[in-house]
């Protein structure tokens, strides 16, 4: 539990650091100066505020459901391993995933009380997107609760950890992969989705808030910073489980964990250009296949 | 007045047989009685086992609330057939108690078969419409087939049985040939798949459930189907104690049938039809759950009970949510006379009541948390990771089993998250659309209460367990043990359980104090952003246009046919009009049905042949039939 809230902290303050990190690293590979590095602080500041300007047909979901996408998002945070201080919570898998849906539902419902055509379209992309991800995410947890033993998030990283080096086998190495391709996917990043872009015919998230403002934008811009945040922080305890137990070097590991895998997402984002839409759930299968070839390797050579 | 008298007592009857069924459950009993039948040779044997208590539980308070919402859904029937509609409602509740108390072969095809055709007649009550006697005519054919086959499946061990009892059935079990008892389980499975709606014998149901009164079709998806699950747990498990083949055919139909009925239910238009796809998708769900039972069962011990509580529970949350949904759509269709996504829009404003708790059940039914289905389908998916950390090829079965459930969770939440948003925010999609009028008081009674229920069991999970308990542990498998009713999920002790929402609170609440502190900021209404234009309705994505990316992700399978057709004036070059149409062919009918329907076709056609009109060959046909009859029995 202590786990639990010192990750919870730690999460929600370092989000728009996190974000503010890939901006700049990417700005740095495409030989910008790029914005600063605290800019989404001052972004979110900004935005707390201004005024809010709400759709003429809108009912009283466009401003309470932005509230329900960012309780959602914080309830799946607090249930992301990180430290192993204390007692790792139960952190289950599946109530993770779920908790993301349920933001992920909020979202969808705002957009469709938008009233526009761009949160219409936003929000029909996001649910196919969306229904392609989640057996993605679930497939990867699962395949490596079932490869590495542990049925909760804590559990996995746990016998993670536990295992040493036998934690690098072939079957994890795989699933790991489609892991961090799914959380790219889920956390709207190239080449699934830009979230540096207003660009009506690529956009996605981005469309759908495109009719919020004020305090409704800061929350959802917020809130999406913190599950990508999450989702980075659960990729990097699932894929180095070191520095586990006491809290300073594993605040460490913590921090470096983190920067890596945020440069390793600058790095995919600079090579890669975003997929056409229709290509989207190609690579989210392929994703999901490769972890399922995971799981057939450790059940068949075990590890 | 018909009205008041026949849903009144069908509310009043529901909700004591929902008390005493409650009793049954909770005190663990089990109570039979035999009655003379119409025939001597066959007494009608009833009983009540915990098992059989469940399912006549959600009969109860699920026709209780469906029959006070229609004390003022039904009013529009009062001078069209309306009587005749109340009396049927209340001959199909009788004929399901019969079918769920039955403990003998005979008096339990009797209760099938009077569900199928009272439901036919209730399907069919608007029957001034084609499209509806077609619809009606393509259930009644199903609910046969499934008839016949249920007789199939329950006469063929009775000939090794002493009598029609099941307690006799499931002796025979034991003796009579393998090959035999293999035969009547296929049966089985197509009888049960037939009446649960299951694929690939699940066509009827998206046609007859939209066709129906509201209050009919939420009896349909949330009770009648479920006797298909009844059927299965009480002939398979209970008394065939069937072998694991039988399982896993079951896993792949019900897996099956989830993804498609999910699939189907994100791109199609019809509000009704769009319920009546998730219907499908539960169904797919919980026999899922019954088929992971069976195949553990004479392997793992912890295994099946936990899977059986996931499929019961299921069927108990999804019969309240599916009802509360059912009624919903009911309601908008009352108030603005269609049920079309491409017309419906913005209905939030005039109808609050019915959109907040239609968003509810939309959520409950995506499986959201903390909502009714999440913590069984939480469940099924623990069930299955507990399987997978078993050992041997299971261990793949399990995983994929895994990812097709979250693919169908995710569709499932793209069909509801479309339904409601198109039906109730935004604006009508066609300009002449009536603006609607709240549902009567009657109908939001019942649905207020049908939402509290899916709010209540969704943050006590552990009561749905205690009340399915008694109906695993009388099959003969260790139930979930749950040490407190909150703490299923989250949690064995109450710190684990208050961490996560005290947690989530105190971050909102900080956020909000912040807020406060930060002063008010002005908030005020403006136009909708449409690239400087003024925004009329038709620039919003319609209901086609909603599910168009997930239609086009999933085009493999939806193959969708568009026919574009052109009226020419004189010449060539400029058409008169233009008309485009597209239509999605259900995926299992081109391939499965089409094939079954001409042959039959054909096979009837051929046997016309012998049909000529001529009364000395039908004397002849006569005359043969004796002579072999009288050779034959020589």
């Amino acid at each position: 539990m202590t786990d639990g809230i010192v990750s919870l902290l730690l999460i929600l303050v370092a989000a728009p650091f996190i974000r503010g990190l890939i901006q700049k690293a990417k700005a740095f590979f495409q030989m910008r100066n790029g914005p600063p590095l605290l800019q989404p602080y001052a972004d979110l500041w900004k935005l707390v505020h201004k005024g809010e300007v709400i759709p003429e047909p809108s009912t009283f979901l466009f401003t309470a459901l932005p509230w329900v996408n960012f309780a959602a998002t914080v309830a799946a945070t607090t249930l992301v391993p990180a430290l192993g201080v204390g007692q790792v919570g139960p952190g289950d898998a599946i109530v993770f995933a779920a908790l993301l849906a349920l933001a992920r539902f909020a979202l969808i419902v705002a957009a469709f009380d938008g009233t526009s055509n761009f949160t219409h379209m936003g929000a029909s992309r996001e649910m196919a997107i969306g229904a392609v991800i989640e057996p993605a995410l679930i497939g990867c947890l699962a395949g490596l609760a079932i490869v590495g033993g542990g049925s909760g998030l804590g559990a996995i990283a746990e016998s993670r950890h536990l295992a040493g080096p036998a934690a690098f086998g072939p079957a994890a190495l795989m699933i790991l992969v489609a892991l961090i391709l799914v959380a790219q996917a889920e956390s709207g990043r190239v080449p699934f989705d830009n979230p540096d872009t207003h660009l009506e015919l690529t956009m996605v998230h981005e469309g759908m808030l495109l009719e919020h403002s004020g305090r409704s934008l800061a929350l959802l811009a917020y809130a999406a910073q913190i599950k990508q945040a999450a989702l980075i922080v659960l990729t990097g305890t699932l894929l180095f489980p070191v520095g586990w137990g006491e809290l300073l070097p594993a605040a460490l590991a913590w921090i470096v964990r983190v920067v890596a895998i945020a440069l390793l997402f600058a790095c995919i984002e600079t090579a890669n250009a975003k997929l056409r839409i229709l290509r989207v759930p190609q690579l989210l299968v392929t994703a999901t296949a490769i972890a399922g070839a995971g799981v057939v390797v450790g059940v068949t050579l075990g590890g | 007045m018909a009205r008041a008298v026949g849903y009144g007592g069908c509310a009043l009857i529901g909700g004591a047989i929902a008390g005493g069924s409650t009793w049954v459950l909770l005190g663990d009993l089990t109570l039979q009685t035999v009655r003379r039948g119409p025939v001597d040779l066959l007494p009608i044997h009833l009983r009540i086992d915990p098992l059989a208590a469940l399912f006549l539980l959600l009969l109860g308070a699920v026709s209780t609330a469906i029959a006070v919402a229609a004390l003022g859904y039904a009013r529009a029937y009062d001078h069209h057939g309306g009587t005749r509609l109340a009396a049927l409602f209340a001959l199909f509740l009788g004929a399901l108690h019969l079918a769920f108390l039955a403990a003998d072969a005979f008096t339990f095809l009797l209760g099938w078969e009077l569900v199928a055709v009272v439901g036919y007649f209730l399907v069919v009550h608007e029957h001034e419409d084609p499209a509806v006697r077609r619809a009606g005519f393509l259930y009644l054919a199903m609910a046969q087939l499934g008839a016949a086959l249920v007789a199939v499946a329950l006469l063929l061990p009775a000939a090794w049985a002493a009598d029609l009892r099941f307690s006799a059935l499931r002796e025979a079990i034991g003796h009579m040939p393998l090959l035999a008892r293999d035969l009547a389980l296929i049966a089985l499975l197509g009888a049960v798949l037939a009446k649960a709606g299951g694929a690939p014998l699940h066509a009827w149901l998206p046609r007859a459930h939209p066709v129906a009164p509201a209050h009919v079709s939420a009896l349909l998806s949330a009770v009648m189907i479920k006797l298909g699950v009844y059927g299965t747990i009480r002939l398979a498990i209970d008394i065939a104690a069937a072998p694991a083949w039988f399982g896993w055919a079951l896993l792949v139909c019900g897996v099956a049938s989830a993804l498609l009925g999910a699939l189907q239910a994100t791109v199609d238009r019809d509000l009704k039809r769009v319920l009546a796809y998730s219907s499908i998708e539960n169904v797919g769900l919980i026999f899922s759950g019954v088929a992971l039972a069976i195949v553990t069962w004479h392997t793992t011990p912890l295994l099946p009970g936990l899977a059986l509580t996931a499929a019961l529970l299921h069927t108990l949350n999804h019969g309240l949510v599916k009802a509360l949904l059912f009624m919903g759509a009911g309601a908008v269709d009352r108030a603005v006379g269609t049920r079309d996504l491409n017309r419906l829009g913005g209905l939030a404003r005039s109808m609050p009541w019915t959109a907040g708790l239609f968003l509810l059940g939309g959520a409950a039914i995506a499986a959201l948390p903390p909502l009714n289905l999440f913590p069984a389908e939480w469940l099924l998916l623990q069930a299955l990771l507990a399987l997978g950390a078993s050992s041997g090829a299971e261990r793949v079965a399990a995983w994929v089993a895994i990812v097709a459930i979250a693919l169908t969770g995710g569709l499932a939440l793209a069909a509801m998250a479309r339904a409601f948003g198109i039906t109730f925010l935004g604006l009508p999609r066609e300009r002449t659309l009536a603006s609607g009028t709240e549902a009567p008081a009657a109908v939001r009674i019942s649905l207020l209460a049908l939402a509290g229920v899916a709010v209540g069991l969704g943050l006590f999970p552990g009561l749905g367990v205690r009340i399915v308990a008694p109906a695993v542990e009388v099959l003969g498998v260790v139930p979930l043990e749950t040490p407190l009713p909150y703490a299923l999920i989250v949690g064995d002790t109450v710190l684990d359980a208050l961490y996560g929402p005290v947690a989530v609170l105190s971050v909102c609440m900080v956020v909000w104090l912040l807020f406060r502190v930060m002063g008010r900021v002005p908030v005020r209404r403006g136009p909708v952003w449409v690239c400087g234009f003024a925004l009329q309705s038709r620039m919003q994505y319609s209901g086609t246009s909603a599910g168009e990316t997930a239609r086009l992700f999933f085009r493999s399978i939806l193959r969708t046919r568009r026919v574009a057709r052109e009226i020419w004036a004189q010449a060539p070059y400029f058409p008169q009009r233009l008309s485009t149409h597209a239509e999605t062919p259900h995926p299992v009918e081109a391939t499965l049905y089409a094939p079954v329907v001409s042959t039959v076709l054909r096979a009837a056609s051929a046997a016309r042949a012998i049909q000529n009109g001529n009364i000395r060959v039908y004397l002849l046909y006569v005359f043969a039939t004796l002579v072999l009859l009288l050779v034959g029995t020589r």
